[in-house]
């Protein structure tokens, strides 16, 4: 079975959607994945409609709500392949909290932000990544609230696989997916694309002149040295760094809780244990 | 029925919880019937805090405030039980702490007994042992459950015994009142938070994630503290909503799971409850209510949460809703909740209360129920449609990682899982849904019921039946008691003609009754007690003299 499923795309023409949509499929096909193994939890918003245009298994949640489901998901069965794909309204905003926690627990999961700088589904209020003065439907005088820096906040956070890429690289963006996808523990990948109706400031054009990637402009780039990396995240202007910003495993949630490192596979365990002995002892 | 009733009076950090719980499994263990109940506040030092033990030569399911002896280790909090003392009450207060107390007592140097005994911390020990004493319990009993606990720091125990062996060597005059032990061998001492906790994992929950809220922590930490024995994943959330959320996917992905929780808490997952609604997604919510609005009182005890529960989550939806009355209801109907979860495919609520996570009873053992350990999990095939709309509403639930796909959306979606606007499936959808509650409807016992042929009917639900079934016994009233809240039973009323019922509940505005009159076109009178505190036999008879009916 394929990835890609045959149906209607309810995106608008030129959403940045589409391209991440197949350079996605053909990133879990080249990783040999099959679609009964993988599991896609998406919350609310354009891009969290993504798993209703392919071939998986999925739980679209609620809004801002994805990682929580995402974590129980593969701590009770590991044997999925577990991705939580939203906008950056959902991750960033709405469950920003989780995000924060959820890269705690650093659960095997790889994270997909479609970061277009603007609410698109809701029609083009600020998002928490639009920039300052960024007129929108509901700052009409501009923004005046910083925006969030998700690079920074997450290497802060000690986020082992740290990435950005973009809608309009594929072969960038399947590489860096694919990284993060073999990344054992949670890859948050940062994906900037237009918003073709809604944001006019940050264009396609907008986007190319100013990504690059931060191992290709200096070869010498360390992804495991944390300092360094935080301060190429706080780099957001002119020039705006994309790649594996940020890469360092460290020792996952099953691999450190007391019961799952041990073995024990939630989804297998149907048993229902026999409790008269707890019962004796209240005798 | 003879009984006496004992108060340790004193504050949160004095040990009393620790006292409380030796004094009272001791007095189980030699052959009384007990009841115990905390009130405290909420702080781990100072305040006030008493631990109540009543004690019987017959069941008991209530407690009752009135003491015949308080122990007193802190004089503002012996005053704040003035009402309810009377003369034949003894007061035994420690040396130490006579300042400014207004209820005559004797003194006695438990400070100095617990100190010279070789720690302080002991204090509450002396007082265990000259209770036990007073009651004609061996002492090997006692000892044997502080070895238990401290056996393996030998200075601590050896303190611990020498203030037990000071406790019960201690002169003093009172009067040994003479209480059969006729408790039956059978019977098991536990705690509402006990039979929750272990019903869950009898029931085979391997998933429990919470956000720590008085009184539903006592839950999650029941599970916490057996989750290697019985390979459970245990997860504290950021917050409920995460809480909420994460025992749905679980559920999703194939484990038994469940969030515990209180009312506030449970306001926060209101929307995920709705999307376990939405996405006909097993779940298993406790709600230990406490007093509210907002934060409420954190310590104390009330049924609230009623409204909040029938009605939670937005959108029309089928779920189940139960409030055990006793702890061996605690542990059966948690078993339930999940079998009904997932034979319907449905979130349930189990409604505790602080009352009843917090006290101890002495039950006859739960039963166990083999079926309630089906899971009706399918293997899907490459056809399969999660959301197959079938006469009774239910359909094949399989999980991720088999053959099919296994699709669920909290937006409308058609058989498959995929999101639609389409006017017939919406109608249809809804209408599964909500459909599931007719044969959920049949698997809902009958309320309790007692002496119907009077003229004076009780009708209360949930933790109120120990002390509702006392008042009635004592005073020849009938009760209608429940438990399981939805889908509501109600057809016993309509052989009960020309009655007056009065409905007995822990909060201000009768919800239960509004809630039975929707169903029951009677009149209700309505009697509600909305102070923080227990139900009690004297506050309740008070009540119903109130109202002629005593």
């Amino acid at each position: 079975m394929t990835f890609l499923r045959d149906t209607e795309l309810a995106w608008c023409p030129g959403c940045g959607n589409f391209a991440i949509r197949l350079a996605l499929a053909e990133t879990l096909e080249e990783l040999n994945l099959e679609p009964n193994n993988t599991l896609m939890i998406t919350g609310i918003g354009q891009a969290a409609k993504m798993p209703h245009y392919l071939n998986i298994n999925f739980f679209n949640g609620l809004h801002g709500r994805g990682l929580p489901v995402a974590f129980a998901a593969k701590t009770v069965n590991p044997d999925l392949t577990v991705i939580a794909e939203s906008g950056d309204g959902d991750m960033y905003g709405e469950g920003g909290n989780h995000l924060v926690h959820a890269i705690r627990r650093n659960f095997d999961v790889t994270i997909l932000v479609h970061n277009n700088q603007i609410y698109g589904l809701t029609k083009g209020q600020g998002s928490p990544t639009t920039e300052i003065g960024h007129k929108t439907s509901s700052q009409v005088k501009g923004v005046i609230n910083e925006p969030l820096n998700p690079l920074a906040l997450a290497i802060s956070l000690n986020s082992p696989f740290v990435a950005r890429t973009w809608s309009g690289a594929k072969d960038h963006f399947k590489r860096v997916v694919s990284e993060a996808i073999k990344f054992k523990g949670l890859a948050l990948v940062d994906v900037m694309h237009p918003c073709v109706s809604f944001n006019k400031v940050n264009t396609f054009a907008w986007y190319k002149e100013r990504l690059y990637d931060v191992s290709e402009d200096d070869s010498s780039y360390d992804v495991t040295d944390k300092v360094k990396a935080f301060e190429k995240s706080l780099e957001f202007g002119d020039r705006i760094p994309m790649g594996i910003i940020y890469k360092k495993e460290r020792k996952t949630y099953h691999e450190l809780h007391h019961v799952l490192k041990k073995g024990a596979k939630l989804v297998d365990l149907t048993d229902t244990p026999d409790v008269t002995d707890e019962l004796e002892k209240m005798g | 029925m003879k009984e006496f009733n004992v108060a340790l009076s004193g504050e949160a950090g004095q040990g009393l919880q620790t006292a409380g719980n030796l004094i009272a499994k001791s007095l189980f263990k030699a052959g009384y019937y007990i009841f115990t109940d905390k009130s405290y506040h909420s702080r781990i030092r100072g305040g006030e805090y008493i631990y109540r033990i009543r004690i019987a030569d017959e069941p008991i399911n209530c407690i009752k405030e009135e003491p015949d002896l308080i122990v007193s280790l802190k004089s503002d909090t012996t005053n704040t039980m003035k009402s309810v003392v009377n003369d034949s009450t003894v007061v035994l207060a420690d040396e130490k702490s006579k300042e400014g107390l207004e209820i005559e007592a004797q003194y006695f140097p438990f400070s100095k007994l617990a100190e010279e005994a070789g720690n302080k911390k002991t204090l509450n020990v002396v007082i265990g042992g000259m209770i036990l004493n007073l009651l004609s319990v061996p002492k090997e009993i006692p000892e044997k459950l502080l070895n238990n606990t401290f056996g393996e720091k030998e200075s601590i125990l050896k303190a611990n015994i020498e203030a037990l062996k000071s406790g019960y060597e201690l002169n003093h005059e009172l009067k040994e009142p003479k209480i059969d032990k006729k408790r039956k061998e059978d019977t098991i001492m536990l705690s509402g938070t006990d039979g929750a906790g272990l019903g869950a994992i009898s029931a085979g929950c391997k998933f429990l994630s919470a956000y720590p809220m008085t009184p539903g922590t006592g839950v999650m930490l029941y599970l916490a503290n057996r989750a290697d024995k019985y390979s459970i994943v245990v997860e504290q959330a950021e917050d409920e909503i995460a809480a909420i959320n994460m025992a749905i996917g679980a559920s999703y992905t194939g484990a038994r799971a469940m969030a515990t929780t209180s009312g506030g808490g449970f306001a926060l997952m209101q929307e995920g409850f709705s999307l376990a609604g939405m996405t006909e997604t097993p779940v298993v919510i406790v709600d230990a209510q406490r007093p509210a609005p907002a934060t409420g009182m954190p310590t104390r005890t009330g049924q609230e949460d009623l409204f909040l529960t029938i009605k939670a989550g937005h959108g029309e939806f089928s779920r189940y809703i139960v409030a055990p009355r006793t702890p061996k209801e605690a542990f059966e109907y948690m078993r339930k909740a999940f079998y009904l979860s997932d034979k319907y495919q449905i979130p349930s609520i189990v409604l505790l209360s602080q009352q009843l996570t917090d006290s101890y009873f002495v039950c006859q053992k739960p039963e166990i129920e083999d079926e309630y350990n089906k899971r009706f999990i399918v293997d899907a095939d490459e056809r399969y449609k999660r959301f197959e709309l079938t006469e009774n509403g239910i359909s094949p639930r399989a999980i991720p990682g088999g053959k099919g796909l296994v699709r669920v959306d909290s937006d409308e979606h058609d058989e498959y899982g995929f999101i639609t606007e389409n006017i017939d499936i919406r109608k249809k959808m809804v209408e599964k849904r909500n459909i599931k509650i007719k044969e959920l409807k049949e698997e809902i016992d009958e309320p309790i019921t007692f002496n119907l042929e009077t003229k004076n009917i009780v009708i209360g639900w949930g933790d109120s039946w120990g002390v509702i079934d006392e008042v009635a016994r004592k005073n020849d009233l009938g009760y209608v008691h429940y438990s399981e809240l939805f889908p509501l039973k109600t057809e016993v009323f309509e052989k009960l003609k020309n009655k007056d019922f009065i409905v007995v509940e822990g909060n201000y505005s009768g919800l239960f009754a509004e809630y039975l009159s929707s169903e029951v076109r009677l009149p209700f009178m309505k009697i509600g007690k909305y102070d923080g505190r227990p139900i009690t036999p004297t506050w309740l008879e008070k009540q119903l003299k109130g109202v002629d009916v005593l």
